[in-house]
């Protein structure tokens, strides 16, 4: 019912942006308004518009759409304050839905969204002092326009991994590099929404907020899609975890723990994004295995490659399969070096799982040192060193030892 | 409007290549999701293998149902994918219990009615599946509040709950047990009719019917070896006396006892 209501209040701000652009492009229309006023409406209903319809993402925080509309606005070399407007007014109007739904209103986003704009016009500007070249039969600048793509193909994911490395801990490259690699489809359609704007604004006038909005809103359709399914799928594979657990012979939320604790130490360990959401999944149903062994006493080695069939045949999860098949293998043996064999994902899933079943089975205060205890003692066939140091850090980090 | 630069063409299809990107990734995930759901129904399938193909018959059913009683796309979808869920629960039914020969004490009955419980609270994290995670708790309460685990009185019983709860007693008629011939489909329908109002909702059973005449459903009369039937008798009666009391286990008497 919430849903609903929330849906119709979306509905009525919808049409109230849209109706600001209208009065914005009315005023464009008969200019008795100076050359600024009606412009500024007419994107900062846009922003209002796009702000509401942010762009969704599988992992990680959605990406506002009235980037594309402020980038569009900062292309026309509006002024600073200006621009602070535009990017205002459609935060104030998502703000208003979440005030109503008695959610604390977060002013750091106000500022951050201000200060993006400033940033993007600074850019323009400074593109424009430096070299002050038109691309060939465009209106647009070559310089500001390379500097705002930039800005939003690499500058905000960047922003948004110093973001997360502040609040985690984590280091910045692997996440950046996973947030370009799973959003640069939604950045690359920001971008190119913008510079249609600043293209067509001087000569469609109202008509670009159709022009910005329209095509983004079909690139939205799909990307929405396709983070959803995605989304669920992790989440199944999460619920997946509980099958071992329901058989007793796992202790409760083993699975979501380790995985939870892997993705850490993965990341961690400067693991790729890719990497890491494999180790994410071997991690969740590095058990499952035990489902088809119930009966028997099985060896490790064997509830290892039992998983691994389990998981094979899910489909299109053969690297996590491959993790969990040699997440028993000692990572060396006596009087051998190091096995490249062993992947660092199946290490690292095997270490944090020892870890958790001491861990989570004995007194409070003591827990996480036995744990840390019992899997260091393994140090010389069973856990790689470099894991268990990562580990270290991130209970360390995390306030945990 | 003639004066726009053709660069605005190219600006204009990116975002749509960017939709179709999408698109196609959603469609790959969407099937790689399927088989995702697939082993996990499969790990209860090896663990009781005469529910073969149980949950993916009943979601199949559920799903035409829902549409034939005017549900929109995105509920099918959802009752289709709780209906293939439906059971999961059962991995916390010790095997020890599904293949004990003889009587079940009482203890063994709770653990196994427990079943839908512990099918819903595996699944709470999957997010759209909330919604109808009802279904999963619920399918096997009855309309006058005597089912398990809850019994839950009728009235809070949703739409969709009454039809994969009928959907699902249907199959477990139509197909082949040990100790009986699965029952051919009209006599199954006549059997959930008769029960409509205490067990089953009218308007799920005429739904189904419908359905299953549409399709030209046949039982499933797919098992083992003849030893392996023999060996599994008197359990899998058992089991079915608890799983499905009184319709599924007591209708074969009622339409003459018909043995394997």
């Amino acid at each position: 019912m919430t849903r609903r209501q929330d849906n119709r209040r979306r509905s009525a701000l919808l049409g109230l942006s849209a109706g600001g652009g209208l009065i914005g492009a009315l005023w464009w229309v008969v200019g008795g308004w100076g050359p600024g006023a009606g412009s500024i409406l007419l994107f900062a209903g846009a922003a209002a518009i796009a702000e509401l319809l942010p762009f969704e993402k599988a992992r990680g925080r959605a990406v506002p759409m009235s980037v594309a509309v402020v980038a569009a606005f900062a292309l026309l070399q509006h002024s600073p304050v200006e621009l602070a407007i535009v990017a205002g007014v459609g935060w104030v109007l998502e703000g208003l839905l979440r005030w109503r739904r008695r959610q604390k209103l977060r002013w750091a986003e106000l500022l951050s969204r201000i200060v993006g704009a400033w940033s993007l016009g600074g850019l323009t500007a400074l593109g424009h002092a430096v070299a002050p070249v038109s691309i060939p039969g465009i209106e647009l600048e070559l310089l500001p326009t390379v500097l705002v793509v930039l800005a939003i193909t690499l500058g905000l994911p960047y922003w948004e991994a110093v973001e997360s490395t502040a609040r985690t801990g984590v280091p910045v490259r692997p996440v950046f590099v996973g947030l370009v690699e799973s959003g640069w489809a939604g950045t690359v359609a920001l971008s190119a929404s913008a510079l249609l704007g600043a293209l067509v604004h001087p000569v469609l006038g109202a008509g670009t907020v159709p022009m910005i909005v329209l095509p983004l809103l079909a690139a939205r359709v799909g990307l929405a899609k396709h983070a959803l399914v995605r989304r669920t799928y992790d989440e199944t594979v999460r619920a997946m975890s509980r099958l071992p657990e329901e058989l007793g012979s796992v202790s409760r939320g083993h699975g979501v723990r380790v995985g939870q604790l892997a993705v850490a130490v993965a990341r961690e360990l400067g693991l790729a994004q890719r990497d890491v959401e494999a180790v994410e999944r071997a991690a969740h149903l590095h058990e499952v295995g035990r489902v088809r062994l119930e009966d028997r006493d099985p060896s490790e080695h064997d509830l290892a490659l039992a998983g691994a069939s389990v998981v094979h045949e899910a489909g299109s999860l053969d690297d996590v399969a491959e993790l969990i098949a040699h997440h028993r293998d000692p990572y060396r043996l006596p009087h051998q070096g190091d096995d490249p064999g062993v992947p660092i994902g199946s290490r690292i899933v095997r270490t944090v799982c020892d870890y958790d079943r001491v861990a989570s089975d004995g007194t409070p205060d003591r827990r996480p040192w036995d744990g840390l205890e019992h899997v260091s003692r393994g140090m010389a066939y069973d856990h790689d060193p470099e894991v268990i140091q990562a580990l270290t850090r991130v209970l360390t980090r995390d306030g945990i030892i | 409007i003639l004066e726009v630069h053709p660069a605005t063409l190219v600006l204009l299809v990116v975002p749509a290549v960017v939709a179709r990107k999408g698109l196609l990734g959603f469609q790959a995930q969407a099937e790689a999701y399927d088989s995702l759901v697939s082993a996990f129904v499969k790990v209860i399938e090896v663990k009781d293998p005469y529910t073969r193909g149980h949950a993916e018959r009943v979601a199949t059913l559920s799903e035409a149902v829902a549409g034939e009683l005017g549900h929109d796309y995105e509920t099918r979808r959802l009752v289709r994918y709780a209906a293939v869920l439906h059971d999961v629960g059962k991995v916390g039914i010790p095997s020890a219990i599904i293949n004990k020969p003889g009587a079940l004490d009482d203890d063994e009955r709770e653990i196994i009615k427990r079943h839908p419980v512990v099918g819903a609270e595996m699944l709470r994290d999957i997010t759209f599946l909330n919604p109808a995670l009802d279904i999963v708790r619920c399918h096997h309460e009855r309309l006058d509040g005597r089912g398990y685990p809850f019994g839950v009185p009728g009235e809070q019983l949703s739409p969709l709950v009454r039809i994969v709860t009928a959907v699902d007693a249907f199959d477990a008629m139509t197909s082949t047990r040990s100790y009986r011939r699965a029952l051919k489909v009209d006599e199954a329908i006549r059997e959930l009719r008769r029960h409509v109002g205490t067990q089953f909702d009218g308007e799920a059973v005429e739904a189904l019917a419908v359905i299953v005449a549409r399709l030209e459903w046949k039982p499933t009369i797919a098992f083992a070896s003849a030893d392996e039937l023999a060996e599994l008798e008197s359990r899998r009666r058992e089991l079915d006396e608890v799983l499905y009391p009184p319709v599924a286990a007591s209708a074969p008497e009622a339409v003459g006892g018909v043995g394997a």
